[in-house]
């Protein structure tokens, strides 16, 4: 694999990003929608000093946020006509795909570091947080965020539409969001698959490291998910040579 | 690849349309069957009936499409096509079986500081000696199960399923469940549950509702519902100067707080008035300042429950202990009073009549005050007197004597002159140290078993002014785990300090308008700047 190349074309998207408009935009709405969760948490009386608060806010925003970001990545060079240029370049497909996923998750991580003002003003006005949920909270959002991504891509590689795409990660990003609902559906645990459609639940993941657990599996969940959807992305994008 | 040569069917034009229809339904049938037998198993034989269908279907489907299909596969789209879906369900399958073993095999440690997650002493080893299945019922409304926000009090069913995933981790024969009492109202009516959050813990025909989302509530009602009885711990008053409810600083109360927190129930006894005897269900006994002389119906009242029913006892003195205490314990081979004890060297704040008992200071050897030892705790004792074992042991065969805490080796003495004696060094009457401020007993009983007896030489280092004080409650609640012969318990707590704010309004207002408004805007404004420079 050749590094270089994944950097040539991340650093050409991040350029895209930060050159245009869209993301500052993105970042402005994300930031005030989790400063208004953040605000809401520091209004009880005797609050926490901590930023769980805005964690699940923040991270639901995430999803429906990376879409939005993604939603070009391939869609639009599948509709410009640029793809078939970009597959016939001496890079691989994994080269390309991972390029763009890191563009998009420097993005997200940049959007994420932000954000630290909140625990910034948890210090400043003495608070004593304890460090370690914070920075166990902000893991789970990079891995969020970089699931979230990862999710956004794929949609963006099977379509040249982009609004198509930004529909498809949203949708598969809300069955993952929602998916403890359906084994509420069901109507008690005795249903032998509700342990199953449970784990699947991204908030369900969340829970440990937001109150500062490091729970490996966790971990595993997230990561899994990111290879599985870049793995089946670099394959959707590998079909355009056949099919 | 080449697909094995089957006789084919009459090439009739419909055929092959009607195969792809065919297919399309075993799909339908087969995804409708799969939801079916998920969702609801009450109509299993449906489901399965689909499933069967299905499968019928599909092979139709072959039968009457064979030649199309294998055309497809044989083209490149088809062969590539498939590879591709068989790459991608491996991978599916490697996840899958990954996130398997990742939720069967893990790490987990809480990393927080006040270790909110880390279940405590008692609770661990009430679910260590479990022995037979128990099932804990939460039931809490909707609306309060998927609302994780920060305060506990609108955050009780997140932080309450929470706990007991913790229970269940550490236990195997530990179960929950998380019940919307609106969606199943009949097993909230079978455990009575009225009140929410409500969780009620349950082994076999016994059940223990508790509406306190705390662990030690949690573990309190677990330990009734496997028919276990919470020890108690009697305080004496009327001869103690000290009391468990009093909330000032002389008091007792966090001091009894903390009992109740690792799941011991707190009583006061008055012996002689509400109270013929030490009551039976006294694990030990607690005087705390002995205040008075002890009457000598109290003295045999006291006698009879040490040495007839092998109970245990922890005397917290002063310097002003009066003297028919101290002979009470020197049958017990404990030497108490007779001075103050002063420590020049390890001290309090320069004052030599606070001394302070360093780690090496605590012994070791001896369960109390071994994690203080090795934890590297301090304690410390405003105005103390000695409580020693006797040298010599005035019954070796049948009293252990050990000391627990002793003052400096280099400079401290039990000042015999009175507690205003300010003298830097001792006077010849002096005892010179170290001196033993607390001393444990074991005293063997007849035919067999035996009491303890823990006697420390101040009740300030207990008190609401200093309990939560560097070791103090460490030493207090390892004394009373070990009088009650709950040694597993023994441990030093994590501290848990407050980790709350207290913003101003003014703070409130800054925090509320930068946060939603000023630095999106500012972010907004970097986003407005670049589409300018972009015109």
């Amino acid at each position: 694999m050749n590094l270089r190349a994944i950097g040539i074309i991340a650093g050409k998207e991040v350029r895209s990003y930060f050159g245009s408009p869209m993301a500052y935009i993105v970042m402005a709405v994300f930031l005030a929608f989790s400063g208004f969760f953040f605000a809401s948490s520091m209004s009880q009386p005797f609050p926490e000093a901590t930023v769980r608060g805005f964690l699940f806010p923040g991270a639901l925003a995430l999803l429906l946020l990376a879409p939005v970001l993604t939603m070009r990545l391939l869609a639009e060079e599948q509709k410009m006509g640029t793809l078939e240029l970009l597959l016939t370049a001496p890079v691989r497909d994994s080269e390309i795909v991972l390029g763009k996923f890191l563009a998009s998750f420097i993005m997200v991580a940049v959007t994420l570091a932000l954000t630290l003002y909140f625990p910034f003003l948890l210090f400043l006005f003495g608070g004593d947080p304890d460090l370690v949920p914070i920075l166990t909270g902000y893991l789970v959002l990079l891995l969020v965020g970089a699931m979230a991504v990862s999710v956004g891509i794929f949609g963006s590689a099977l379509t040249s539409n982009q609004i198509v795409a930004a529909v498809l990660s949203t949708g598969l990003l809300m069955i993952l969001w929602l998916a403890n609902l359906a084994g509420n559906l069901a109507g008690g645990s005795e249903v032998a698959w509700k342990t199953a459609v449970d784990y699947l639940a991204i908030t369900g993941h969340m829970q440990d490291l937001a109150f500062g657990i490091l729970n490996t599996t966790d971990v595993v969940y997230f990561l899994s998910l990111i290879a599985f959807f870049l793995f089946v992305t670099i394959r959707v994008l590998e079909t355009r040579r056949w099919r | 690849m080449r697909l094995p040569r089957v006789p084919s069917l009459p090439r009739l034009p419909f055929l092959a349309d009607l195969g792809l229809a065919l297919g399309a339904v075993a799909l339908l049938a087969l995804v409708a069957g799969g939801l079916l037998y998920l969702l609801v198993p009450e109509l299993k034989g449906w489901s399965l009936g689909l499933i069967g269908a299905s499968g019928v279907l599909l092979l139709l489907f072959l039968l009457f499409s064979y030649r199309e299909v294998a055309q497809f596969l044989g083209t490149r789209r088809g062969r590539y096509g498939l590879n591709t879906l068989v790459v991608v369900a491996t991978l599916g399958l490697i996840v899958g079986i990954a996130n398997f073993v990742g939720y069967n095999q893990f790490y987990r440690q809480d990393l927080t500081a006040t270790g909110l997650f880390t279940l405590n002493s008692r609770s661990i080893r009430a679910l260590d000696d479990l022995t037979e299945p128990v099932t804990a019922f939460a039931f809490f409304p909707f609306s309060q199960q998927n609302a994780p926000s920060v305060s506990s009090e609108t955050n009780l069913g997140f932080y309450a399923a929470g706990l007991l995933r913790e229970y269940s981790l550490r236990s195997k024969l530990f179960s929950y469940r998380v019940v919307d009492p609106e969606q199943d109202p009949a097993t909230a009516a079978k455990f009575s549950v009225v009140q929410y959050p409500s969780v009620v813990f349950s082994s076999g025909a016994r059940s223990q509702l508790t509406t306190d989302v705390s662990e030690q509530s949690f573990t309190a009602a677990l330990l009734r519902a496997v028919g276990q009885e919470l020890k108690t711990v009697c305080y004496l008053t009327g001869i103690s100067g000290r009391s468990s409810t009093d909330a000032s600083d002389p008091g007792y109360s966090s001091a009894s707080g903390a009992l109740v927190q690792e799941n011991y129930v707190v009583r006061e006894v008055s012996l002689g008035t509400t109270d013929e005897k030490v009551p039976e269900v006294c694990w030990t006994i607690v005087v705390a300042q002995p205040s008075r002389d002890l009457a000598d119906s109290e003295a045999a009242l006291l006698h009879e429950y040490l040495d007839d029913r092998k109970g245990n006892a922890l005397f917290l003195l002063e310097p002003e202990t009066p003297a028919s205490f101290v002979s009470f314990l020197a049958g017990y081979g404990i030497q108490g009073g007779g001075g103050v004890a002063l420590d020049a060297v390890s001290r309090v704040r320069q004052d030599q009549t606070r001394p302070a008992a360093q780690p090496d200071q605590h012994n070791a050897q001896h369960v109390i005050t071994a994690p203080l030892a090795r934890e590297s705790k301090l304690t410390f004792y405003p105005l103390a007197t000695r409580a020693a074992p006797m040298d010599p042991n005035p019954d070796p065969q049948r009293i252990a004597l050990m000391s627990l805490v002793k003052t400096s080796l280099e400079r401290s003495w039990l000042e015999t002159g009175g507690e205003d004696s300010k003298t830097a060094e001792p006077g010849p009457q002096d005892i010179r140290g170290p001196i033993s401020i607390a001393t444990a007993a074991v005293v063997k009983r007849e035919p067999s078993g035996s009491s303890r007896i823990v006697a420390v030489g101040d009740s300030d280092f207990a008190s609401n002014a200093f309990f939560r004080l560097e070791g103090n409650e460490d030493l207090f609640l390892n004394s009373v785990n070990w009088l009650t012969e709950e040694e597993k318990l023994i441990t030093i707590r994590p501290k848990q300090g407050p980790r709350l704010m207290v913003p101003t309004q003014r703070e409130l207002t800054w925090i509320l308008y930068s946060s939603v408004a000023f630095f999106p805007l500012a972010v907004a404004l970097v986003g407005v700047l670049v589409w300018w420079r972009r015109r």
